[in-house]
């Protein structure tokens, strides 16, 4: 059991094509993931990447924390289970399953005992004798699954296994693999093309295509929140209807326009209402997305707009009425087609006009030109009609001052203007003008989505607590985050959350022959010191385990122990001659047996042919006396020369298959025997082995002891030296003005990971955020100028120019202005950036 | 009505016919095949020289028993030599083709199509056109004139054969290298127990392949032996046996000769015969 995380994965091939882009996902433990998509979308790919059958080009991926992209597949603890099951032909099941834990040397009885334990639970007891090729293929997919649950791994991988199965035993493998899953209580990542599998199957559903994750959730979120038409699309059957038109809000109301049809109909904007407002102009091509139980037909007064039935298609419970919408003359437009599910099939007939309603709260928009919903579960930001002066804003039915960064922005005008304020910029406090009441608090995956109103206004915030629905609060907004627009045109704009910078990537012995810092040095040396002083303890501490152990070594009797391991032998030895004496037994049994058997068969089928035969000679004596028709004479003569050519193969032929099914049987049976005589032989062998090392151990424990001591010790010493290799590693990024700023362990392991050597040839993008510098007082750190000061009230943002083919600027978060002007100094703190490699476009960290 | 119809005995009597031509022409061809076999043994048989006739007028063993008592030509060392240069040379080929075909068909490395081209190209080249260098760096290592020269030049080039072999490895499915991967078996482990296993026809093919090779070839063996009677093969050596002088005493002989070596190949081949075509066709059709 394990938990899973991918970030930022990468796979370019050679020749360009991402196969997978930036995908980062976090897998719980013991979930059950599905990866769902058309083919060619990177789901196997994926896959394949966490199984370690395929390179990682870029990105990490963490098993249980530690990362595992150089890790061999052997070492990762992982099975899996592939879709042409890939059992080895040449082996038993009972090989075939216990082949992994051979390789690892798990004793034989271990072997055993676990193979037995899979083969129970998947049904496979009477089977294990048997090779995969007499086997049919949902016994085979059983097979694959033992031998993939019997090695107990961290993470099972299942790469569309039930693909090769015809559909009722792919049902039924289904509905296996679902209670495997809660028995083992294992991570289970599968990958499907098949919706019903993922659906039916996963805990959650990751819908990819073309190498991007396109939503990750929950069976029932992807079916109730789509995050983009695809999904819409992808996820349920028959597929969501899709009607192209455009939004207009006037007051209260929605006005939903279908182009191609050229008709309206209009519905409350309170049930639109988490639809991005800048989409609700009239302007912008939308796409709106309903699936058919959504669709209903209803009478003409709750009539939204008309439609021309088609067809029908009958589902027994229901059906599904196939049509298109209705222009304003009654014509169905063919673009416009809608499903629809009826359950009173009988009132309507194909060419009927009827009218229908959509069910507005669950109806999807999508942006036509990105593809994305326009329904964010959780909205960005919110947007309000407001009136600003050079001093202060006018919203919500309330006036409020501008700080101080923001006055003398906006001309004095009349202008109703677009205020727009991100939901993560409203706060509730005690400081704030406006008056807002609770109406709902939406829980979103541990985000709470708080649905404010005032001044007869829904928005929205987000926030870690959870306030009492109806309560009244005061919020306030957080005015560096705020936008404001006239019409298209940005009034006014907030400074970006990141700051940009270039930097390439240095190893310490090229920064120290460039910038021989001391600082650098020593910080190398104490790392270095640091690691080693770890690793000497932690021998130290070895020693002295050791020495106590051989201190505490107890004498006993050799004596007793030969004699009782001489028992062992003796005993193990009987057993085993027994055992061969037995299982020959058996064995001869069968064989006379079946040798009686096979002559009986044979005298069966020479008196069954020779009673044909006979009949046969009558039937035709008596036919030709009784018949003078020529041509049926000649049909039947035919038919009796037919029947005496292939008398003789007919009989063998019968007789063969006969001993055919024989065969097998006795072949089955013998190799079973053998197979199961071998097993308990190995199982005593093993048993002497062991007793004969532990004798050897007893004859004299302090060698073995000392043994023991010096492979650990050899061991870590290894690990000492590896150690200080690894704290010897230092790395650097070179900014502008060759400045070198140090990177931290953790960024450089990713950077050389997801790069290879390649990090020193590549440029990267640094981004960071506005409070991650620091200003120096010893004039040391990067030198830049400050331009200007911003005032938010309670927080100053400086604006510093620095140069870099060109000037570039940087804004730091501080709690007081700078004098413009002045040169000053800064620092960064490097762990708080994000990194991305610019030439691909890879985001590194 | 009636005579359009096929009726049985008609239509059976259409196959029959087209059996007896079928039959025919297969007698036909086999006796063409089968003469020069026939005409040896019989040669072989008899004793004294007479290649006009098919059947000799009186049999005779002595000319097996001179073969190997003749104290004129050292027939036993010919043997011995060729069966040695055909063993190690099978054993070390064995090795090679099936190591590399299964490197080129499971390996992805740098210039993988590169190095498969060039060596598919360089097998294109008839043998005979490095000899001459051949011998002049055997020369040179002081190894002309002995069977071990033969032994290194047949092994050296013995990877061009490969590429059979890697027709027969790329229809083994990679997905069982990758769940042999998965469950802890490195490159040596999936090659010995997982896809030998499977690949026993292509084993015997290769083998076949490599020793009949060193037991027939003449040219390069004539060339490196040099005239020295104790380092010659038994094809060299045999042509050497009826030059013009003693042709009409030793040709009987000389047949027996013909006889003696094509026994083990075709023990070997009526052994592994099954396996034999298994292996050409293995790579044609995905089983």
């Amino acid at each position: 059991m394990a938990s899973l995380k991918l970030e930022h994965i990468y796979k370019v091939y050679p020749n360009g094509t991402k196969a997978v882009n930036d995908v980062s996902l976090d897998i719980k433990n013991g979930e059950f993931i599905v990866f769902v998509g058309p083919s060619g979308c990177g789901k196997s790919t994926t896959l394949r990447m966490i199984a370690g059958l395929e390179e990682i080009t870029a990105g990490e991926l963490y098993i249980d924390s530690t990362i595992v992209n150089d890790v061999e597949p052997k070492d990762r603890d992982i099975a899996m289970v592939f879709q042409n099951y890939a059992l080895y032909p040449h082996m038993t099941v009972y090989e075939n399953m216990a082949f992994g834990l051979k390789l690892r040397h798990v004793p034989d009885d271990i072997i055993q005992e676990k193979v037995l334990w899979a083969a129970d639970i998947l049904g496979l007891k009477d089977y294990l004798d048997r090779k995969p090729r007499a086997m049919s293929g949902g016994q085979r997919q059983r097979v694959a699954l033992g031998r993939a649950i019997l090695r107990d791994p961290k993470v099972m991988l299942l790469d569309e296994p039930l693909s090769n199965l015809d559909a009722k035993l792919r049902t039924q493998m289904r509905a296996e693999i679902a209670k495997l899953h809660q028995r083992l209580k294992t991570t289970f990542i599968y990958v499907t093309h098949d919706q019903t599998e993922a659906m039916t199957l996963g805990n959650r559903v990751v819908v990819m295509k073309s190498g991007c994750i396109q939503q990750v959730d929950t069976p029932k979120n992807l079916y109730d929140y789509p995050s983009n038409i695809f999904v819409a699309g992808f996820i349920g059957t028959p597929q969501m209807n899709f009607l192209d038109c455009t939004l207009l809000k006037k007051d209260d109301e929605v006005v939903i326009h279908l182009k191609k049809a050229d008709v309206d109909f209009t519905v409350p904007y309170n049930s639109l209402i988490k639809v991005n407002p800048n989409y609700l102009d009239g302007n912008h091509d939308i796409v709106m997305g309903i699936r058919c139980e959504n669709v209903h037909l209803v009478k003409d007064e709750d009539k939204m707009l008309s439609m021309t039935i088609s067809h029908f298609e009958e589902l027994g419970s229901e059906s599904l009425a196939y049509g298109s919408i209705d222009d304003i003359n009654g014509n169905p437009i063919d673009e416009l087609s809608v499903i629809s599910k009826v359950f009173d099939r009988l009132n309507y007939q194909s060419g009927d006009h009827v009218a229908i309603a959509f069910d507005m709260d669950h109806t999807y928009f999508f942006d036509k030109k990105t593809e994305e919903t326009i329904i964010p579960r959780i909205p960005t930001y919110n947007s309000f009609d407001c009136k600003v002066t050079k001093d202060s804003i006018k919203v919500l039915g309330e006036t409020i001052p501008l700080p101080k960064a923001l006055i003398n922005k906006i001309e004095d005008n009349d202008k109703v203007l677009e205020l727009q304020i991100p939901s993560d910029a409203i706060t509730i406090s005690e400081a704030g003008v406006i008056k807002a009441e609770v109406v709902r608090n939406e829980v979103i995956n541990d985000v709470n989505l708080i649905h404010l109103k005032s001044d007869n206004r829904i928005y929205f915030m987000k926030s870690d607590k959870k306030y009492e629905e109806g309560s009244i609060v005061n919020i306030d907004i957080d005015f560096t985050k705020i936008k404001v627009l006239d019409g298209e045109k940005v009034v006014l704009e907030p400074i970006s959350s990141l700051d940009s910078m270039k930097a390439y990537f240095y190893n310490y012995q090229t920064v120290i022959s460039k910038d021989n810092n001391p600082e650098f040095v020593k910080f190398r040396e104490d790392k270095v010191k640091a690691a080693l002083d770890y690793m000497d303890a932690k021998i130290a501490l070895y020693k002295q385990d050791h020495e106590k152990e051989i201190a505490d070594i107890k004498q006993i009797s050799i004596a007793d122990a030969e004699a009782k391991f001489a028992e062992l032998c003796k005993n193990n030895d009987a057993l085993v001659e027994e055992k061969k004496k037995e299982t020959k037994e058996k064995i001869d049994a069968l064989t006379k047996k079946f040798k009686e058997d096979k002559k009986q068969a044979k005298i069966a089928n020479d008196k069954l042919f020779a009673e044909k035969k006979e009949q046969e000679n009558r039937e035709y004596k008596e036919f030709k006396a009784s018949n003078n028709d020529k041509e049926a004479l000649k049909r039947r003569s035919d038919e009796y020369h037919i029947f005496k050519d292939n008398f003789a193969t007919d009989r063998e032929n019968t007789l063969n298959l006969a001993i055919n099914s024989l065969t097998m049987d006795y072949e089955a049976q013998i190799s079973s025997l053998k197979a199961s005589l071998k097993r308990e032989i190995e199982v005593l062998n093993k048993e002497k082995k062991d007793a004969k090392e532990k004798l050897k151990e007893e004859r004299n424990p302090q060698a073995y002891l000392e043994k023991k001591y010096k492979k650990g010790l050899k061991a870590l010493e290894q690990q000492r030296e590896q150690a200080r290799k690894r704290a010897e590693l230092v790395f650097f990024f070179r900014f502008a003005q060759k400045k070198y700023i140090m990177a931290s362990d953790i960024i450089a392991n990713k950077l050389v990971q997801g790069l290879g050597t390649r990090v020193f040839t590549k440029e990267f993008r640094i981004d960071f955020p506005h409070d991650a510098y620091t200003i120096r007082l010893d004039n040391q750190g990067f030198k830049v100028r400050v331009v200007d000061n911003y005032d938010y009230g309670n927080t100053y943002f400086v604006k510093v120019a620095y140069e870099d083919n060109g000037e570039k600027y940087l804004y730091i978060r501080n709690q007081e202005p700078l004098e413009v002007n002045k040169e000053i100094s800064i620092d960064f703190d490097i762990t708080r950036c994000q990194v991305t490699e610019t030439g691909m476009n890879i985001r590194l960290y | 009505m009636s005579n359009t119809k096929t009726h049985y005995r008609s239509h059976k009597r259409a196959i029959l016919t087209r059996n007896i031509i079928i039959y025919i022409f297969l007698i036909v061809l086999s006796i063409v095949w089968l003469v020069p076999f026939f005409f040896l043994i019989m040669q072989s048989l008899s004793s004294i020289y007479n290649p006009m006739v098919f059947i000799p007028s009186s049999y005779t063993f002595q000319n097996y028993v001179n073969l190997f008592t003749d104290t004129t030509f050292p027939f036993w060392r010919w043997w011995i030599n060729t069966f040695v240069i055909a063993l190690v040379t099978t054993i070390f080929q064995t090795v090679f083709v099936l190591g590399s075909a299964y490197a080129f068909s499971r390996l992805r490395f740098k210039l993988r199509q590169a190095y498969m081209k060039l060596i598919l190209i360089i097998g294109m080249f008839p043998s005979f056109l490095s000899m001459i260098v051949i011998y002049f760096v055997l020369q040179l290592v002081g190894l002309e004139s002995n069977i071990y020269s033969l032994i290194i030049i047949n092994v050296a080039g013995s990877v061009c054969s490969y590429y059979i072999a890697k027709g027969f490895f790329d229809t083994i499915p990679r997905s069982l290298d990758e769940a042999a991967m998965i469950d802890g078996a490195n490159k040596n482990t999936i090659f010995f127990r997982v896809i030998m296993p499977l690949s026993k026809p292509i084993v015997i093919y290769t083998i076949l392949i490599s020793f009949t090779g060193p037991w027939g070839e003449f040219m390069m063996s004539s060339y490196i032996a040099g005239g020295n009677a104790l380092s010659m093969t038994v094809a060299v050596g045999l042509r050497q046996m009826i030059t013009q002088n003693n042709l009409t005493t030793l040709f009987p002989t000389f047949c027996a000769g013909g006889v003696v070596v094509a026994i083990p190949i075709m023990i070997l081949f009526f052994a592994l015969q099954k396996y034999y075509v298994e292996g050409i066709t293995g790579g044609a059709v995905k089983g």
